[in-house]
């Protein structure tokens, strides 16, 4: 499932877009993240209650392929773990987008 | 002889009871008090009566100030919440880890301005123990105050942040936080938002100049210059400059340029700008006159949660006036900052 991944806010205040594709992740992993992608309502977006802390970081991730329409915006402090490994992975290789908007 | 001040956290009930009671220098130290107390007592009376806000705070415990108390512990990589490993405690020799070392300094600058210049005692201003948390998470580009007394410090991943120990102004920004929301309690979102971020950029970096000795022309008025990784070289933002830190930097400079449903971090920029063209304007030290200025905005009880730049900026000016006369040059410089980024006062 290839996923698109923004992470905003955090004290820096800069956007990294980072896609991903979660085949790319261990095995177990991969499948722990499908699930979960999958279970978002197609075409329902949820905006997330106000961040735990200041300076946290906010995650829009979006499902680019054969569950298109699927996405979701959580605050770092709500990012389960079964996304965790994802989340991480699309960071690192994110790249710094001009942080315009939240 | 040496006098300890008390300050004015304590009721004057206790006080005359400390005078009566107490060894010769507390005696002395609550005499003193006793007669500042009421001369700012006096002038909260006259400022709650012109604003209609509240003229007592509660009290929770007494203690003299001028002492932190830092513990500093090292959380392992882990993304724990809570502290884990205690490392160096207040009056403890410097570690071998110098994360640990920076992290106990950066808390202790920040305690040393808020008492120096406020005779704020700590973030609660009653003596709240700094605890900081370093080495959070693995390659964790971020630091932050988790509105429950502890500082979260990640190591950074080299490319959006370093060691972010390393900060003094970052340090200060994030106990702002704390500060701010024990005074103003701003809400994270919209211009209010915006305003609590650039309050901790404007006090972080005050706690920078004022351990480092600069005046507002020796300063560079930058924010995160010494934790920057290498995508965002020079700095985070830039106080003088906004919009013109780093190749990625979006911050407007006035409401020109105001981004509507913008991140809380990018609208700051006209804030800081405002407290930057006051500062520069004054001249000497960014905390002689303009620091005092948005301390006392910070913790008017009129401010509210839900302020607009305009709201803001109205009660600096009006604590220009309190503070220096209706027709200071401080409070003409107040204008000139807030004209410069086109808020209307």
């Amino acid at each position: 499932m290839r996923v698109e991944v923004i992470r905003s806010g955090g004290l820096a205040g800069v956007r990294l877009h980072g896609v991903f594709d979660t085949g790319e992740l261990p095995a177990d992993a991969a499948a722990r993240a499908d699930a979960w992608l999958r279970s978002l309502a197609a075409g329902g977006s949820s905006s997330p209650g106000p961040p735990a802390h200041p300076d946290a970081f906010q995650y829009h991730m979006r499902v680019l392929d054969q569950d298109q329409g699927r996405s979701v915006t959580l605050n770092e402090s709500d990012v389960p773990d079964s996304l965790r490994e994802l989340v991480n992975a699309a960071v690192a290789r994110g790249e710094v987008v001009d942080g315009r908007s939240s | 002889m040496h006098r300890i001040p008390l300050y004015c956290i304590l009721p004057p009930d206790l006080l005359d009871r400390l005078a009566r009671t107490g060894t010769e220098e507390v005696r002395n130290a609550a005499l003193d008090t006793l007669a500042l107390d009421q001369l700012f007592r006096l002038t909260r009376v006259e400022s709650a009566a012109r604003s209609g806000g509240r003229t007592a705070r509660p009290v929770t415990f007494a203690r003299i100030g001028g002492q932190p108390q830092r513990t500093i512990y090292d959380q392992g990589h882990t993304t724990t919440q809570t502290p884990r490993k205690p490392v160096r405690t207040e009056g403890q020799r410097a570690s071998r880890d110098k994360s640990v070392n920076q992290a106990y300094d950066g808390l202790g600058a920040t305690y040393t301005y808020y008492w120096a210049v406020f005779q704020r005692d700590s973030i609660d201003g009653q003596g709240m123990p700094l605890l900081g948390l370093v080495h959070y998470g693995r390659n964790y580009d971020n630091a932050f105050w988790d509105n429950a007394g502890h500082m979260f410090f990640g190591d950074g991943d080299g490319r959006i942040l370093t060691d972010t120990t390393a900060g003094l102004d970052v340090i200060g920004h994030e106990l702002t936080h704390g500060v701010t929301q024990h005074e103003a309690n701003l809400v994270y979102s919209g211009q209010s938002g915006a305003l609590n971020e650039s309050i901790s950029d404007v006090f972080g970096v005050q706690v920078k100049q004022y351990a480092l000795k600069q005046n507002v022309t020796t300063a560079d008025w930058l924010i995160g210059a010494d934790i920057v990784g290498s995508a965002l070289k020079p700095a985070l933002r830039s106080m003088k400059a906004p919009g013109q830190a780093n190749p990625h930097d979006t911050q407007p400079a006035d409401m020109d340029h105001y981004v509507p449903g913008g991140d809380v971090h990018i609208n700051s920029g006209i804030p800081n700008h405002a407290f930057y063209v006051v500062a520069t304007t004054l001249g000497g030290n960014a905390w002689d006159a303009a620091g005092p200025i948005w301390y006392d905005t910070v913790c008017d009880p009129t401010l509210r949660p839900d302020a607009t730049f305009q709201q803001f900026a109205g009660l600096t000016l009006r604590h220009a006036q309190i503070r220096y006369g209706a027709t200071s040059t401080q409070a003409d410089g107040v204008r000139a900052g807030w004209d410069a980024v086109k808020v209307t006062l």
